[in-house]
């Protein structure tokens, strides 16, 4: 995994929403900075992932990345080419390459659409499937993610949820995407299943050399799949670094918080437990400072001042956090 | 001593496509001050045994085939509404799953909080407010009285589940049935959540019926765990023992399964085929087509708990050659 050549690179990528006040004389009363400046890269083949609790901004990042949402700020590099500047044309034209699978299987599929017609019209996208060849090239797509080319004829609600995601799965890669963004894909299932679409995901993954961006709220689900972890506060990255080392030596108070707080069933799981209190700030009203300064236990009156950037935790290590007691903690 | 037990429980639901077998035969008893887990997958009957017994199913379309469930002396099963009603709220409450969705968004807090105390006699407004004040307070929201004038949609999902809580716990309930209470929560959020039920049953000697599909979850925070699948419970042991050493394939299975407990970047075991179809009966053990483990004779053995170590129960046949 050569991180000489990124296949999908972010930078400084920023997504605000404009609040509106008033009815009849609408003006812009402030902003939620959803995402404030993101950068982060993944090289083919490399599984990142993307953690952090409910308005993190985590979803909009996902939403940036393909250009789903407008950028305030940034740059979306998929092969060097920047979405972020693309024209309308242009940006159709590209868009196969990077794909999204979403968190609810039973919304994210048309239910009058067979799975024949869901599959074809994603295939189509790229250029015009000659009708001799449809059957063929659906059967091999539903063969990828382990269904049968003969469930091509069945509609979405005859399957369970589980399978429903892996139709969503290859609905995705039938564009022949370079990247893939998974935005909580394992939410909605339960265990068994769960472990049958992390098991898909692998398996593209050392197959299809895809990069990918995996968001979840699950930490252990992040760190299994994981090659990197990225924790997200506020619409920032606060921490990131090799899965393990996020997971079992974070340097970040707030990943610090946000580990010791999974719970685990295992006795040896008895270790302190770092309590939050109270809420993560507005994005429209952030702190000032370290964002998290208002709850985190090593704050000192510096932490007020100035937003910390990311820094590496030692000379050249790829582990890196943004706060500025970070050899001191 | 139990607070609650379960006898031999059947629920079925009559639809039009057939009749589901959504709890059979379940038997468990909860003790004072004890945190009860109940585990399994979507459809297992795990929240369809606890509104049983709160006496919140509609009948029909429900219909308790047979069984009992004592609670104070009393058989819920088969007591009338009005004495179940007089109950709920006042010795039993229930914390649903989804808070958005539990509260009245057209009741202030403390109207809602109080509720349960003006539904069960007359009180006066102030001992209601001054009450409902102590209720959120315990559950650990901050400056109470000021809350109590709120809507639900100004809070966040946290503090409407703390409301939930304060609201099941003001009638001071000897059993508090909490169906998935967090999982529609933060994991931050969550951990504060379990931290309050723990200091419930410390400090007022509650005992829980705590519903959940997730094993960490359940595992951190239970003294007893029961597996359930398809409507039956298929192990119940002491919390530790279940995961460290589950007597049950099913139970085994969910802890492979579990990215948690899973070395990583391994592939995870994914069980295979699906649970079965509720509204076929099935003779043998339920398990049995998705199975390592299984024989012919799994096909025909009646499904009962055993208990194969010291307050160990497992129902599967082969328990004993692995105990």
């Amino acid at each position: 995994m050569s991180a000489a050549s990124p296949v999908l690179e972010l930078n400084d990528v920023a997504v605000y929403f404009p609040i509106v006040k008033g009815f009849l004389m609408p003006r812009i009363a402030g902003c939620v900075r959803a995402v404030d400046g993101v950068s982060f890269a993944a090289a083919m083949g490399e599984i990142v992932g993307i953690v952090g609790e409910s308005g993190c901004g985590k979803s909009t990042l996902a939403r940036a990345a393909l250009r789903l949402v407008p950028l305030s700020r940034g740059s979306v590099r998929v092969d060097g080419h920047d979405l972020a500047g693309m024209e309308r044309d242009e940006l159709r034209r590209f868009r196969p390459a990077i794909q999204m699978v979403f968190q609810n299987p039973f919304a994210s599929l048309d239910p009058r659409m067979s799975v024949f017609s869901i599959l074809l019209e994603a295939l189509a996208v790229r250029a015009p499937i000659p009708p001799a060849d449809r059957q063929r090239r659906v059967a091999l797509l539903l063969e990828q993610v382990g269904l049968e080319p003969r469930d091509a004829s069945k509609y979405p609600h005859e399957f369970s949820g589980g399978q429903r995601q892996r139709i969503a799965i290859a609905r995705a890669l039938a564009a022949g995407p370079r990247v893939l963004i998974a935005d909580e894909p394992v939410s909605a299932l339960d265990v068994s299943i769960q472990a049958q679409i992390l098991n898909l995901m692998m398996r593209l993954r050392e197959n299809l050399r895809l990069a990918m961006v995996f968001i979840s709220h699950d930490l252990s689900v992040v760190h299994h799949i994981a090659d990197r972890i990225a924790v997200m506060y506020l619409g920032r990255i606060v921490e990131i670094g090799p899965a393990d080392a996020v997971c079992d030596a974070p340097a970040h108070p707030y990943t610090r918080a946000l580990m010791s707080a999974a719970p685990h069933a295992g006795a040896a799981g008895r270790r302190e437990r770092i309590m939050l209190t109270g809420e993560p700030p507005s994005p429209s009203a952030p702190p000032p400072g370290c964002p998290f300064h208002p709850r985190c236990r090593y704050a000192v009156p510096a932490c007020k001042e100035a937003l910390p950037s990311l820094g590496a935790r030692a000379p050249g290590s790829p582990h890196q956090a943004a706060c500025i007691r970070l050899g001191s903690i | 001593m139990p607070v609650l037990s379960v006898n031999d429980l059947t629920v079925r639901f009559l639809t039009r496509g057939g009749v589901v077998r959504a709890v059979e035969r379940v038997s468990l008893t909860v003790d004072t001050g004890e945190i009860t887990g109940l585990v399994g997958e979507s459809g297992c009957g795990k929240s369809v045994l606890c509104l049983a017994v709160m006496g919140l199913l509609a009948r029909p379309p429900a219909s308790i085939e047979r069984g009992s469930a004592f609670f104070d002396g009393m058989d819920l099963v088969r007591a009338d509404a009005a004495t179940v009603r007089s109950l709920r709220g006042r010795r039993m409450s229930m914390v649903f799953q989804d808070p958005l969705t539990g509260l009245n968004p057209y009741m202030r807090i403390g109207d809602q909080v109080t509720e349960p105390l003006r539904a069960h006699g007359k009180i006066d407004k102030k001992e209601a407010r001054d009450r409902g004040c102590a209720a959120l307070a315990e559950a650990g929201l901050p400056d109470p009285a000021r809350l109590m004038a709120r809507w639900p949609h100004e809070l966040s999902g946290g503090m409407r589940q703390r409301v939930m809580i304060a609201m099941a716990l003001i009638g001071r309930p000897a059993l508090l049935f909490a169906d998935e209470p967090t999982t529609a929560l933060d994991v931050t959020v969550q951990a504060q959540i379990l931290a309050l039920l723990k200091r419930l049953q410390r400090e007022l000697h509650t005992s829980v019926v705590f519903v959940s599909h997730d094993l960490g979850v359940v595992g951190e925070l239970c003294d007893r765990v029961m597996v359930m699948y398809a409507g039956r419970i298929v192990e119940s042991a002491p919390s530790a023992e279940l995961f460290s050493r589950p007597l049950h394939p099913y139970t085994h299975a969910l802890g492979r399964a579990s990215p948690a407990l899973a070395s990583k970047g391994r592939a995870l075991y994914a069980i295979p085929g699906a649970p079965p179809d509720l509204l076929q009966e099935i003779t043998g053990c339920p398990f049995m087509p998705r199975c390592e483990r299984a024989m012919p004779a799994c096909a025909r053995a009646p499904m009962a708990l055993d208990e194969v170590g010291p307050g160990h129960w497992s129902a599967c046949i082969r328990a004993r050659e692995t105990a």
